[in-house]
């Protein structure tokens, strides 16, 4: 299920908050409304931990991870760091990375067994990335931009890419990361899907802008639907499924 | 160039090719009607507007001056798309965000067809617009209907708004025969000087003449001066006081002009008599004839003396010589009573042709004396009635032409004159006034051989393509047509005065009348005949055959 939600008023939820199928991390707000909707749909699976990383609210920028890791950057508080560590369950690692591009969420897309990265960062934050986040990893662009993590989002099911991505580069992509992948919008024609939703094997967010037929994309792609799903869902999928191959 | 991957319309759900809005062209233009945005009229209206005035058909811009502009012309599309709030307002910059739109630029405009009767103008333009959603620009074709409305002009509301005019020119022209070629000349120089016109509010037609209306005292000065630029007029001047305001120290005036136009006109026969005391110079005591009338009359005397020089033996009058005698002329005969005769003799007094153009002025018209022994065409190969003259024609005329002039001995046989001439004045038995037509036309047709010989030089292209028109017409068996229409043309210039002349007649012959637009090649002629007329009066003579500069 995907569930519609909005930080402060800002469509953008991918920049304050990050999901993974074993943690959630929320930005701290004004107001407790944001953090609720996440508690209501994940509390009973994983934690949610409400944090800031080096003092500001872009959790989701700044951050990476997986089920197996979360990668934090260098300007990370001692003090965020112990918040972390106290509250990430057992046997997931967290490691800071020195790295000259601090924005990590947008630099690097990743789930639980392949991670996209941009194609300057370093070499030890590849090494640590593998490491950490037990994954396979590339550089690579999406439709031209370096900024993997804010143009494509995937899962260990299924992912969206940037809609101007070419159908050769999606064939690429899909078989480097070896989930299917569809070019999508978020946030009623956003491209910026990193910004735009956080999404795991189960759940995603997406923000209050997206239409439902993104929300019917993102659903299917995932594969977020029971089997209950609707005739026309599946029809589309189908249909979308077609273009792909 | 690789293809780029569908994906869904972020709306609809169509795979569409992407785009920076990531939605297909029908949900944009769902979403963003220009169509709306483009006919939505300035505060105040309900719908978009353009005024025209009912009377002059003119259109209003958005600046409030009225221009013609025929149906569907660029003008027309101009002042349309300037009175588009959306367009015109900050060069395309749309104030209002609430649309989405941020800015429209016009890509093309073309008119559809309206009934012209349903006061409706509809036009399918092309906008370009930026929305402010992701800096996406649509592109959309509109149909925009403007409603035609009534506004009457300031130039038409000020002619039909009584008391606007301050000052009147009365043209009359007062003639026993009550003819109206001088005001026809009048007529046609006023109407090609859009200057002059264009301060006029008001023109009424009265039964000699015509009534001019003016804002002010001077435009109406200035016309008067014009007219007697045309053409000698006595202008009297009266004031009326209409009201009078103490306060402001205001007068509500106005002003009458009247002109009187000089009642001679070309070809007329004038006496000038003896006991006017000065003012006629040689042509006191005599008769005259009137050969030109422009911004001067010029008369020449009918019974010149063969040795003289032409310009001695005329007078020119402008307007005030005439006016202060006016009571010593009397016209005599006018065009209408001129009979026809043929020439059969020419014999050019004091000296050749040659001669005779080098002296004149080449100003004046080149005019010579000539002995000139001519017969009546009814007399023409019946009897031996021969009359003699001295014109003033000898330059133009050859044996065989075919004239027309007064029967002097037959016109005038009982008038008593005796008070008025002097007693050096003889009678001529016949005054000629123009050449109708060369070479006889009761004469038996001449040959080829004949004509050159009588002309003494090759014939002329525009002679030989008279011909060979004339041959045509009789071989295709339309010349009997040909003719009646060109008679009935003729004959309805002559009443208006124009086309005396014989070149002017062969000019028409140029033109063959075509079948199919008869009507319009009689337009035409009209046209070009009163243009002509009135471009050669200013310093030619009209009953004179100048030759043209021929191929």
């Amino acid at each position: 299920m995907a569930t519609r939600c909005q930080y402060e008023s800002s469509n953008e939820i991918g920049v304050f908050s990050a999901l993974t199928n074993s943690y959630a991390l929320c930005a701290i707000g004004g107001s407790e409304n944001f953090y609720s909707i996440f508690e209501q749909e994940l509390a009973e699976h994983i934690p949610v931990i409400h944090t800031s990383i080096s003092g500001v609210r872009m959790v989701g920028n700044m951050t990476v991870g997986n089920r197996r890791g979360l990668l934090v950057p260098s300007t990370t508080t001692d003090q965020e760091l112990q918040h972390l560590r106290n509250s990430l369950p057992d046997g997931v690692v967290i490691q800071r990375v020195e790295e000259r591009l601090s924005a990590l969420g947008n630099c690097v897309a990743c789930n639980d067994h392949v991670a996209l990265i941009h194609t300057d960062l370093d070499r030890e934050t590849e090494d640590i990335i593998s490491d950490v986040l037990g994954v396979e990893v590339f550089r690579q662009t999406v439709a031209g931009n370096a900024l993997v993590g804010s143009y494509c989002k995937f899962t260990n099911q299924g992912g969206v890419v940037h809609p101007r991505t070419t159908v050769e580069d999606i064939e690429e992509l899909s078989s480097l990361t070896c989930v299917p992948l569809v070019a999508g919008t978020v946030n009623r024609g956003s491209d910026v899907l990193g910004g735009g939703m956080v999404v795991n094997d189960w759940a995603a967010f997406v923000g209050m802008d997206t239409t439902s037929t993104e929300i019917s994309v993102v659903e299917s792609i995932f594969k977020l639907k029971g089997e209950e799903g609707g005739d026309i869902v599946k029809d589309m999928r189908a249909s979308l499924i077609d273009q792909l191959s | 160039m690789s293809k780029f991957s569908t994906i869904l319309c972020c709306i609809c759900g169509t795979p569409i090719p992407p785009n920076p809005s990531a939605q297909c062209a029908s949900c944009l233009a769902s979403q963003f009607d220009l169509t709306s945005i483009l006919s939505k009229p300035t505060s105040g209206n309900t719908e978009l507007r353009i005024c025209r005035c009912k009377r002059c058909l003119r259109y209003e811009t958005s600046s409030g001056r009225f221009i013609p502009c025929s149906v569907e012309s660029p003008e027309l599309m101009t002042l349309c798309l300037n009175s588009i709030p959306a367009l015109s307002k900050n060069h395309g910059q749309v104030s209002d965000t609430q649309s989405g739109v941020k800015s429209l630029t016009l890509i093309d405009s073309s008119w559809v067809w309206t009934e012209p009767h349903s006061k409706r103008l509809k036009i399918r333009i092309t906008v370009k617009a930026t929305l402010s959603l992701n800096d996406v620009s649509i592109q959309q074709r509109c149909l925009l209907t403007f409603i035609e409305g009534n506004k009457q002009c300031d130039d038409c509301n000020k002619e039909f708004t009584s008391r606007t005019w301050s000052a009147i020119v009365q043209i009359r022209s007062r003639r026993h025969d009550s003819s109206k070629r001088n005001l026809t000349r009048l007529e046609l120089g006023i109407s090609t000087s859009k200057e002059i016109r264009r301060k006029v509010i008001n023109i009424e037609i009265s039964r000699n003449g015509f009534d001019f209306y003016f804002g002010s005292q001077s435009a109406a000065q200035t016309f008067t001066s014009f007219v007697n630029r045309l053409i000698p007029v006595r202008t009297k001047h009266t004031q009326k006081l209409v009201s009078t305001d103490n306060h402001s120290n205001t007068a509500n005036v106005r002003h009458t002009f009247i002109c009187d136009v000089v009642p001679l006109e070309r070809d007329d026969l004038v006496l000038l008599s003896k006991q006017c005391a000065s003012g006629m110079g040689v042509l006191r005591g005599r008769i005259g004839l009137v050969i030109k009338v422009g911004n001067n009359v010029r008369i020449i005397d009918v019974a010149c003396s063969r040795v003289s020089n032409v310009n001695d033996s005329s007078v020119e009058l402008g307007q005030e010589s005439y006016f202060r005698n006016e009571k010593f002329y009397k016209v005599l005969l006018s065009a209408g009573r001129c009979s026809r005769f043929v020439v059969v003799d020419v014999d050019v007094c004091g000296g050749s042709k040659e001669e005779e153009e080098e002296e004149t002025d080449s100003k004046k018209p080149k005019l010579t004396l000539a002995d000139v022994t001519v017969q009546r065409e009814g007399d023409y190969c019946v009897n031996d009635t021969y009359l003699t003259c001295v014109t003033h024609l000898g330059h133009i005329l050859e044996a065989g032409d075919e004239v027309e002039g007064y029967d002097l001995t037959a016109t005038l046989a009982d008038e008593d004159f005796d008070d008025h001439l002097v007693k050096a004045f003889e009678m001529p038995d016949v005054v000629l006034v123009k050449k109708l037509k060369s070479g006889g036309a009761s004469a038996p047709a001449p040959s080829v051989v004949t004509d050159e010989a009588a002309t003494g030089k090759k014939k002329s292209r525009r002679q030989r393509k008279k011909d060979l028109v004339k041959d045509t017409k009789e071989k295709n068996g339309r010349g009997p047509r040909g003719a009646k229409t060109a008679n009935k043309f003729e004959s309805m210039l002559e009443n208006m005065g124009f086309m005396g002349d014989e070149r002017e007649r062969k000019m028409r012959e140029e033109d063959d009348f075509d079948d199919d637009d008869e009507i319009e090649g009689l337009v035409d002629d009209v046209d070009r005949a009163m243009l002509n007329d009135e471009d050669e009066d200013g310093d030619e003579d009209e009953g004179i055959e100048v030759e043209r500069g021929e191929d």
